[in-house]
């Protein structure tokens, strides 16, 4: 599948422009319908190799991807696009990758996706100078809280799949996302004020800061400090 | 942008550089916790991290000794069984942390008593709060073996203290009942011994117990103990002790032999005619047939003691083929005597 879709790359390059966009455009069709549509795994697994590959190998950028991810959805641009119009199709795009993550089959290759999607938005959040790409809350937070509340029986593909690459792609937007979640008021054993949600989403939201911080601390991104550590001692080994 | 300042609440939780450092007070407190969803990631906060041989904090420790009573008495099995397997990881942990504290201090040792710096102080009081910490486990263990405990309690001390014994912390277990982790190279600095006078009569104490799963788990660890004594204690100690009731605090008196094990089930199943008794009775004598050599001479004393039957595996089963044929014999006679006199399961299964 893989050297298939290598050659197919290798064929697109060196078309007429034209040409190009119109076989990408025609393959990025298909694969989206079977992504949104949410088809039988053998089609989406396939289809999520072909937007990881295209991505990894530089065919389509992100901002492509995600453009007609929206017009797909008929959701089309307005002419005034901004950033945040931006923004908001890779969330969404995001999440419907992230609603591959509960398939078995599927959650690797998927997990893999959204990786590659996460580390474009960094590159481009560090080399915009246009102001298109805007900085605030992890891109990725908001979808992943959100498939995780739609289907939280996923939560232990999340935390195999996704969580560990996905934490340790950058540690500051990872604890964005542990404060995102409360982290603060839970530990302080205070659930008053998660995400002001429901009190059964609550304990999920609990349960997913949980997860994260048990992934955080097994690949060494949460580290706990006690008194030995304040002394010259240091007994982290 | 980062809210930094927002995470450095009071400093106990702070980033530095690529790290998350949150003060172990904070993991401790999610341990009592009202939801047990909280208390369980809160134990596995506490024992997950990115090294192994990362020793825990004493805070951590503490916390763990406290919370662990109600931890092992969840009425939940779901819950009970992810806090056994997370005592697993502890273990493997404490061990891998032991190992690694004895390894430095050894080489800070042998670096001259000059060097010797109060890094190495402190390393050696992390190394005792973490032995500290395991001679407790077993005592905590080896209570919760006590025959008034209720049913979570047993089997939650049962399997973390099969967890231990596989672990390796004692050389007297052969390596064929260690699991793979204890068969590594990473050893425990320190032996324990795991079959004390106290918990070896509370596990053959167990083989009567009315859970089934007690009974086997009880059998599975007694197995692994190599130094059962078959014959020991013997005259002093003729109570028949029945299942549920509360014994004594350990005393000279406490080590009981299998004969006299075997004895006592057989009295309990002919008493009661319950199939729980009869398979705890079943089981003893699996467990007196494994250790039992053959030996040609009797062991002093034995013939006279009338127990010259368990000295051989062909005089046990002539013992129950005895047994079996005077309960038929009874039936011949009088059926409503044998029935509630003399029940048979117990004897065919230890047969089988």
């Amino acid at each position: 599948m893989r050297q298939l879709l290598v050659a197919l790359i290798n064929v697109a390059r060196y078309q007429e422009p034209v040409l190009k966009q119109r076989l990408v455009k025609t393959l990025l069709l298909r694969t989206l319908r079977v992504i949104c549509h949410q088809s039988d795994q053998v089609k989406g697994k396939t289809a999520l190799q072909v937007i990881s590959t295209f991505l990894s190998q530089g065919l389509i950028g992100l901002e492509k991807l995600a453009g007609e991810f929206s017009n797909f959805q008929a959701k089309g641009l307005p002419s005034e696009a901004n950033s945040a119009r931006f923004a908001e199709q890779v969330q969404e795009l995001l999440h419907d990758l992230f609603s591959w993550v509960g398939n078995r089959d599927t959650a690797h290759v998927a997990s893999r996706t959204v990786l590659i999607c996460v580390r474009e938005w960094n590159v481009l959040q560090v080399t915009d100078d246009k102001g298109q790409v805007p900085k605030g809350l992890p891109i990725w937070v908001r979808p992943l809280v959100r498939s995780i509340l739609e289907h939280p029986e996923a939560l232990q593909e999340f935390k195999n799949q996704v969580f560990p690459e996905l934490f340790t792609i950058d540690a500051t937007d990872y604890l964005s996302f542990l404060e995102h979640l409360g982290l603060q008021e839970v530990l302080q054993q205070d659930h008053g004020s998660i995400l002001n949600l429901k009190a059964e989403k609550k304990d999920l939201v609990a349960i997913i800061l949980y997860a994260s911080l048990q992934v955080g601390k097994e690949t060494g991104l949460v580290v706990e400090t006690g008194e030995f550590s304040k002394s010259s001692v240091s007994y982290g080994i | 942008m980062l809210h930094l300042e927002a995470f450095k609440c009071g400093k106990k939780i702070e980033l530095d550089k690529q790290t998350i450092r949150i003060q172990d007070v904070i993991l401790t407190k999610l341990l009592s916790h009202s939801s047990q969803t909280v208390r369980l990631a809160g134990l596995s906060l506490i024992v997950s991290s990115a090294s192994v041989t990362r020793a825990l904090t004493p805070n951590g420790l503490d916390s763990i000794k406290r919370n662990l009573y109600h931890l092992f008495a969840e009425s939940d099995s779901s819950v009970r069984g992810e806090t056994l397997s997370i005592m697993q990881r502890l273990i493997d942990r404490i061990r891998a942390a032991m190992a690694y504290l004895h390894k430095t201090i050894t080489r800070s040792s042998k670096a001259g008593i000059s060097t010797l710096s109060s890094s190495t102080d402190s390393l050696d009081t992390l190394l005792r709060a973490h032995w500290a910490f395991m001679q407790w486990l077993l005592r905590f263990l080896s209570a919760g073996l006590r025959p008034g405990a209720p049913y979570q309690r047993h089997m939650c001390s049962l399997k973390a203290l099969l967890t231990v014994a596989k672990s390796g912390i004692d050389p007297s277990i052969s390596t064929q009942y260690l699991a793979k982790q204890g068969l590594v190279q990473i050893k425990w600095p320190y032996q324990l011994t795991i079959f004390t006078p106290w918990i070896e009569r509370s596990l053959l104490d167990l083989t009567m117990d009315a859970f089934d799963d007690v009974r086997s788990l009880a059998v599975t660890l007694l197995d692994m103990n190599q130094h059962l004594d078959v014959l020991s204690m013997g005259a002093t100690d003729k109570r028949v002790i029945r299942p549920s009731t509360t014994i004594p605090r350990a005393s000279k008196n406490v080590r009981i032999g299998l004969v006299h094990l075997v004895a006592r089930a057989e009295e309990i199943m002919l008493s009661s005619s319950r199939p729980d008794h009869a398979d705890g009775f079943s089981r003893t004598y699996a467990v007196l047939f494994q250790r039992t050599k053959d030996q040609k001479n009797a062991v002093e004393g034995s013939v006279e003691n009338g127990i010259a039957w368990s000295m051989t595996k062909l005089g046990i089963f002539q013992r129950l083929l005895n047994l079996l044929e005077h309960a038929i014999k009874i039936a011949e006679k009088d059926l409503y005597d044998a029935i509630h006199r003399f029940p048979i399961h117990g004897t065919l299964a230890s047969i089988r």
